[in-house]
């Protein structure tokens, strides 16, 4: 009797802890995609916002720059208070390990001369008016994840953004 | 002495004795009761576990159909999104064409589905045969070209297609800033298998044989917002500067529309409103007769009521439907074509 009755707690163990395992993963999935939808949501905030700052004041905003090799976006040094664009104190999403940042490049020189006789005025850099300014705004959304291995997890949104500046 | 054995029935020595004693403690009734109650217990549990089993199974069923929808309306979302992306590189007065993009920011059909698309010398948009749903299809600049940095930084910050391969396509433009510039695209495609129940993805690195992402997708239908007014104007090659919300038409309606018209009527789309339809893997599991699907026409869309249909397979069913803005192209205005 006792071995038949052994036998059985195992198999029920053993269905229950699949079951458990099973749940967890499950969990797991749903958690990773939510958190997934939440950051992005939280970033295109963070970069709509970063575009209008740049776009109302686009000579009072704080730029960082690429050297050459790696872009701005991707030298941790720009994402300091002094070159990039913090928005201190502000949660988008829960469990955010640091406030919603843009670093903003000012990549005028990637514009291209015109070759077509379509431009207005132009000055300075040859073929491209001066009242052309091309930026580059690199969002981001850090939030906490123990699981990782180092301590959080981030989402990175960019645009670019040619304005008209006349004054 | 007959008496007296009666009174004293255990045998003389001490082995007997002990062995009489086990079978008196052990009686076949007091067994039969014990398997009784043991049986009773193990039904018991039994059913409780099958129970629980079936609910969590079909409570798990119904989440990874609704964590299945959400993350491909995600997937899908943010290839409309980014349809037409292309580095700025133009310093002229252009409406449209100062990028690195070129060709068709975003395609679609309706019940049918692209004769070659994925064709590098002539890709070929027609719409041909029948197929269950409809199919989208988008475009846009994938790796950085005019940024400075090395290699390894652009394949770092490359965007990938929807099976997550660098593999894009290498267009040389034929007009425009980068004129004579190599720029690589991803390409995607979306749309139900032949069966109709799974969502199939296409990109540059397995055109010609789609890949099914995900199972018990049993409707996908894409509709567009269409600016009928910026359309009208086409024809004067006049511009409209502030888009309208206009009407939702299909992919059907835009491409009759455009045959008869030496413009590109897919310019004038600035929004994409996709629904999908995903059903529990499960059978037998739904009581209700009624189940959500996808409008089926764009006055459905329009309408924007709930449709439902009967259902005989008991899975359960969640539709999803949200409206996403193609904002990526880079216009003055999402509805003005570029000249």
């Amino acid at each position: 009797m006792l071995p038949v009755v052994l036998v059985i707690l195992t198999i029920l163990t053993g269905l229950v802890v699949t079951q458990l395992q099973r749940n967890t993963i499950d969990e797991r999935l749903a958690a990773n995609a939510r958190e997934t939808l939440m950051i992005d949501g939280a970033l295109q905030t963070a970069l709509r916002w970063c575009e209008y700052r740049v776009t109302v004041r686009p000579r009072e905003t704080q730029l960082a720059a690429g050297d050459g090799t790696t872009p701005a976006w991707n030298i941790a040094a720009n994402w300091g208070d002094a070159t990039s664009l913090n928005f201190t104190g502000m949660v988008l999403v829960a469990g955010a390990a640091l406030e919603p940042a843009c670093v903003i490049e000012d990549v005028t020189d990637e514009l291209v001369p015109v070759t077509t006789g379509r431009s207005g005025r132009v000055e300075a850099r040859a073929g491209i008016d001066p009242r052309f300014r091309k930026y580059r705004v690199t969002a981001r959304v850090r939030v906490a994840a123990p699981e990782m291995a180092n301590g959080w997890r981030e989402m990175m949104a960019q645009s670019d953004l040619r304005l008209y500046i006349d004054r | 002495m007959k008496a007296r054995t009666r009174m004293r029935p255990g045998p003389a020595t001490p082995t007997a004795s002990l062995a009489y004693a086990r079978s008196a403690g052990r009686t076949m009734i007091e067994l039969i009761i014990a398997m009784a109650i043991g049986m009773i217990i193990l039904i018991g549990v039994g059913s409780l576990y099958l129970s629980s089993s079936g609910v969590s199974r079909l409570a798990s069923s119904a989440g990874t159909a609704e964590d299945s929808g959400r993350l491909m309306m995600f997937m899908i979302g943010d290839g409309i999104k980014t349809a037409g992306y292309g580095e700025v590189v133009g310093a002229g007065f252009g409406r449209g064409g100062e990028t690195y993009f070129e060709g068709p920011a975003i395609r679609g059909c309706t019940g049918a589905r692209m004769v070659d698309p994925f064709n590098p010398v002539a890709p070929n948009y027609t719409c041909a045969g029948v197929a269950p749903g409809d199919q989208i299809f988008v475009r846009f600049q994938s790796r950085h070209r005019a940024a400075a940095m090395s290699d390894a930084e652009r394949d770092g910050a490359q965007m990938r297609d929807c099976l997550g391969s660098p593999l894009n396509q290498d267009v040389v433009l034929g007009s425009g800033p980068g004129m004579g510039a190599t720029v690589q695209m991803v390409q995607n495609s979306f749309a139900l298998n032949a069966a109709g129940n799974a969502l199939l993805c296409e990109g540059v690195s397995n055109a010609g044989t789609p890949a099914q992402i995900v199972p018990n997708v049993v409707d996908f239908r894409i509709y567009y917002r269409f600016d009928d007014a910026a359309w009208a104007l086409a024809a004067g090659m006049q511009t409209n500067v502030v888009p309208t919300g206009g009407s939702i038409r299909d992919a059907a309606w835009i491409i009759a529309t455009g045959a008869a018209s030496p413009a590109d009527p897919w310019q004038y789309v600035f929004a994409a409103i996709v629904c999908m339809t995903v059903a529990t893997g499960e059978r037998g599991v739904a009581t209700a007769t009624n189940v959500t699907r996808c409008p089926a026409t764009a006055a459905e869309v329009a309408a924007g009521t709930p449709v439902t249909e009967a259902s005989t397979t008991g899975q359960l069913r969640r539709t999803f439907m949200e409206v996403f803005t193609i904002k990526s192209r880079s216009t003055h205005s999402p509805a003005i074509s570029p000249i």
